[in-house]
């Protein structure tokens, strides 16, 4: 593909090839010789056959004189012609010929304009620059060979026998990927032998980690400021802000385990925390059926199965989707080893759920 | 940064090129230069500092030492009026030197394993002089002559992956736009025997030039690799434009103009390596690692740091004979500290050793924003009274009241502040980064036999650490017996006159007047 050139670079290129033919200051002495010359003998013959011509012959060697005169007078012209008027060369040349054969001097007079209307303009354009060809772009180019094709990347990665540069390729093509997709793998390259891999992975989850914590602070902030009652706001509206920073945090602390960005002890205090902030706001408001749901999710984290599923059975009360609380409800059931609730839930579900993990389980139990 | 008045001198002995550290920024490379100075006092020392922006520096944090006798101060991203412009051609033997420097440069770089640029070290000298103003490469014909653009452009059309010509335009004359500056610099310099560079970057591209224009030999000592810190910062930096649209973009394809600059300080270590005499990594992996990035091996050597061993070994008198149940963190908290996993670390401890205190003694001025994330953490994982930010302390004052040393940096070349610990008494947890095994467990054969110093963790584990951390501390005869390995350690292998010997040694053969020998030759030392 060649991109297409703007207006401009039309322009640009014909001003580009505006670069007047270099010569020395002899040639050019030479050069305006020549054509002061050339159009001293022209001017003589043309005075001549029009002043004192009598003869047919007289008049012929005029013609003549002037004809060869009009042929050097545009050759020598031609050559101080800026590159633009120069091409194509035989129209160019055709044309100055003609000039001075029909209109004699013309074209000495014309070249003289040219030259003036040139300086001129430089006169007035203090910019002291020159006139260059404008780029171009096409796709196809020398590419570096070290690319990774899709489907290869995990193998990429934990290759022990894929070249360092190959294997730091495939591991940039996952940096923009969810955390929860890339985690487990970026915790894995860690304790990689190659050193820029376990930066690189490190600063990876780290920047992942760091995109919640930021807004975590924030928000931490945002609570402290509703609690202390500062800002002089009504119950309500102070209500209000308690249940939407206690609900955020909650969500937010929800986004470190979801994405497994937290692991170990931190894992369980981070569920914690969420767990806590999530009662809070119920606390301030009890029909957020979202939260319900929320919180039916982290029992499963914060090792809270009773309250968990009391949770998503109050979340459905509340009108949340039956169909996705299922898998929840589900799983519930399967860690207390009741495998018959777990058919029932998923042979109660009129359609086959879009989620692909959640597909197959419902394939394997309900049939 | 305040200006105050700065020593100078006609002529030294050793030349020192410091990129962002000595006396500017503290830490661990400063400490070194800082110790280097006063450990050779029948020297002269100089120094060119280069830094980013004067803004980013403050005040010394170092007194100068007495043979320390000119400083010159230069920042690479200071905005400098350019040369007027006017249109010109361009000088078409100097450009085509340079087209052949740029494709000798693309032909290393796509070699398998790297190495050094055959024929760029020679190319580079017939350059360098073409620097000058009113030379064939000038920074104004780099700027304004039509055989740049027409060499900018060819490059950008043959090569170039990224749509916009304005951002490779650009790329290309920010990059360079140092070139001209060292090349300044290196012009006027003051005399020196010889050269010592501590980084490869702008510092060790000075020391190429200076090698080049004077003959005077140079030496490379890299603590980390420069090359590698800088690509880890590139690849997740967030300033470099990618352009491409969605139907050319290949995600496995590195963007373009992160790709540019990658190899532009890829460039930076291979000119640097191929001028240096002599080129000096702290331990044997990073001796490897500077090899493949294209240091001549036969030209590279190990020299590990040491510590000023009596006055550390007298702290142990200070302290009893059982570990106290505090994890302190030396050094400054900033991000490749990784201080979050230690403070993450210390909620696990905590929870199984209640009592046990975890403390950050270094400066946090560097990067207030992540100092303040930390404390954030640590407020948010209720540590406020077990986790203390102490600032900068003296380690004299610190080592006899620590457990345990801890280290969660996610890089480190060969960490002072272990061997300082070993040699008060001080066992230390560490992550497994540059020499930090090497330091703790010992190389294979005697020095392993001596047994382990503490233990080794893999980076941003805190479960790990806080397990590995806590192990020691809640065994007394674990923590002796790391103790007394830590001291042999440290006593055999890591002491500052070890370090002064070799350092001797080098110096000496670079203060020779090389006599026109082309880099590295004619050295007499050992291996």
């Amino acid at each position: 593909m060649k991109r297409v050139a703007d207006p401009g670079s039309a322009l640009a290129a014909a001003l580009a090839a505006d670069a007047r033919p270099r010569r020395g200051a002899s040639g050019r002495v030479a050069l305006a010789a020549g054509l002061l010359a050339t159009v001293a003998i022209d001017a003589a013959a043309v005075a001549h056959a029009a002043l004192l011509a009598d003869t047919a012959r007289a008049l012929a060697i005029d013609a003549a004189v002037h004809a060869g005169a009009s042929l050097v007078l545009a050759a020598l012209l031609w050559r101080t012609l800026p590159a633009s008027l120069r091409t194509p060369p035989r129209a160019s040349i055709a044309a100055l010929v003609s000039l001075n054969l029909f209109v004699p001097t013309l074209a000495a007079w014309m070249r003289a304009a040219v030259w003036l209307g040139h300086h001129v303009a430089r006169a007035s354009d203090d910019a002291p620059i020159g006139r260059v060809e404008a780029p171009e772009f096409t796709s196809t180019r020398e590419r570096d060979p070290t690319g990774v094709r899709a489907g290869q990347i995990r193998a990429q990665l934990t290759s022990g026998e894929a070249p360092p540069s190959a294997r730091l390729s495939a591991l940039l093509s996952i940096q923009d990927a969810p955390a929860r997709i890339t985690s487990d793998i970026l915790r894995q390259l860690l304790t990689d032998p190659f050193e820029d891999i376990r930066l690189l992975a490190y600063g990876m989850l780290d920047k992942k980690e760091k995109a919640v914590s930021q807004r975590i602070l924030a928000e931490q902030a945002a609570l402290a400021q509703a609690e202390s009652g500062e800002d002089g706001a009504d119950a309500t509206t102070r209500a209000e802000r308690l249940h939407g920073a206690h609900k955020r945090l909650a969500e937010l602390q929800w986004e470190l385990v979801y994405q497994k960005l937290v692991q170990g002890d931190l894992l369980r205090f981070t569920a914690r925390e969420a767990w806590r902030h999530a009662h809070e706001a119920l606390a301030v408001r009890a029909d957020d059926a979202g939260l319900w749901y929320l919180v039916g999710r982290l029992g499963l984290e914060a090792d809270e199965p009773e309250a968990g599923r009391d949770a998503l059975e109050r979340a459905a009360r509340l009108g949340f989707p039956r169909e996705r609380l299922v898998p929840w409800l589900a799983e519930y059931a399967f860690r207390e080893r009741r495998y018959d609730e777990v058919r029932a839930l998923f042979g109660a579900l009129a359609t086959p759920p879009d989620a692909l993990r959640v597909a197959a389980a419902y394939a394997y139990w309900k049939f | 940064m305040t200006a105050t008045a700065l020593p100078r001198a006609d002529s030294v002995d050793v030349m020192l090129l410091l990129e962002g550290t000595f006396p500017y920024v503290s830490g661990g490379v400063s400490s070194w230069v800082n110790q280097i100075v006063r450990g050779f006092p029948e020297y002269r020392f100089g120094a060119v500092f280069l830094g980013s922006r004067p803004e980013d520096y403050g005040d010394m944090r170092y007194a100068l030492p007495d043979n320390f006798v000119h400083l010159e101060v230069h920042h690479v991203q200071d905005v400098h009026e350019p040369p007027a412009a006017a249109s010109h051609r361009g000088d078409a033997k100097a450009f085509a030197l340079n087209a052949t420097l740029h494709e000798t440069l693309r032909a290393a770089r796509t070699a398998q394993g790297g190495g050094a640029p055959a024929g760029a070290g020679e190319l580079l000298r017939s350059m360098v002089p073409m620097l000058a103003d009113g030379e064939p490469l000038s920074e104004r014909a780099f700027l304004y002559s039509e055989r740049s653009w027409e060499f900018v452009t060819d490059q950008y059309r043959r090569f170039c992956t990224d749509p916009s010509f304005v951002d490779y335009f650009w790329t290309v004359r920010i990059m360079h736009a140092p070139i001209w500056m060292l090349a300044r610099i290196a012009r006027s310099l003051i005399p020196a025997k010889c050269y010592h560079s501590i980084s490869t970057g702008y510092a060790g591209l000075l020391g190429a030039m200076l090698r080049q224009r004077t003959g005077r030999r140079l030496l490379l000592s890299e603590h980390g690799i420069y090359t590698k810190e800088r690509k880890i910062d590139l690849f997740q930096s967030t300033w470099i434009a990618d352009n491409r649209g969605v139907f050319d973009k290949d995600p496995s394809q590195v963007a373009y103009f992160r790709d540019t600059w990658v190899r532009f300080f890829e460039t930076l270590g291979r000119m640097c390596y191929d001028a240096s005499d002599r080129i000096v990594a702290l331990y044997e992996t990073n001796r490897l690692r500077q090899i493949a990035d294209g240091a001549p091996p036969e030209r590279t050597t190990n020299v590990a740091n040491g510590i000023n061993l009596p006055r550390l070994a007298a702290l142990r008198e200070r302290r009893g004979d059982d570990p106290p149940p505090v994890l302190c963190l030396i050094g400054r908290v900033v991000p490749i500290k990784d201080v979050k996993t230690f403070i993450r670390a210390m909620r696990t401890v905590v929870d199984r050793l209640p009592g046990a205190e975890g403390w950050i003694a270094g400066p946090e001025d560097e990067d207030p924003a992540y100092a303040e994330e930390c404390r954030s953490i640590a407020a948010g994982l209720g540590l406020q009274d077990s986790v203390k930010f102490l600032g900068f302390q003296k380690i004299d004052d610190i080592l006899p009241k620590v457990g345990l040393v801890v280290l969660s940096s996610i890089s480190e070349a060969l960490p002072l502040v272990l061997l300082e610990g070993f040699a008060a008494g001080v066992p230390a947890v560490a992550t497994d980064v540059g020499s930090c095994r090497q330091l703790i467990h010992g190389l294979p054969g005697d020095d392993a036999a001596i047994g382990a110093a503490g233990d080794v963790v893999r980076i941003a584990d805190p479960e790990a650490l806080a397990g590995a951390a806590l192990r020691l501390l809640t065994d007394p005869d674990a923590w002796r017996a790391a103790q007394a390995a830590g001291i042999r350690r440290v006593e055999s292998l890591y002491t500052q006159d070890m370090m002064f010997g070799r350092y001797r040694e080098l110096y000496e053969w670079a203060l020779q007047d090389p006599k026109g020998a082309a880099p590295g030759e004619g050295w007499t030392g050992g291996a």
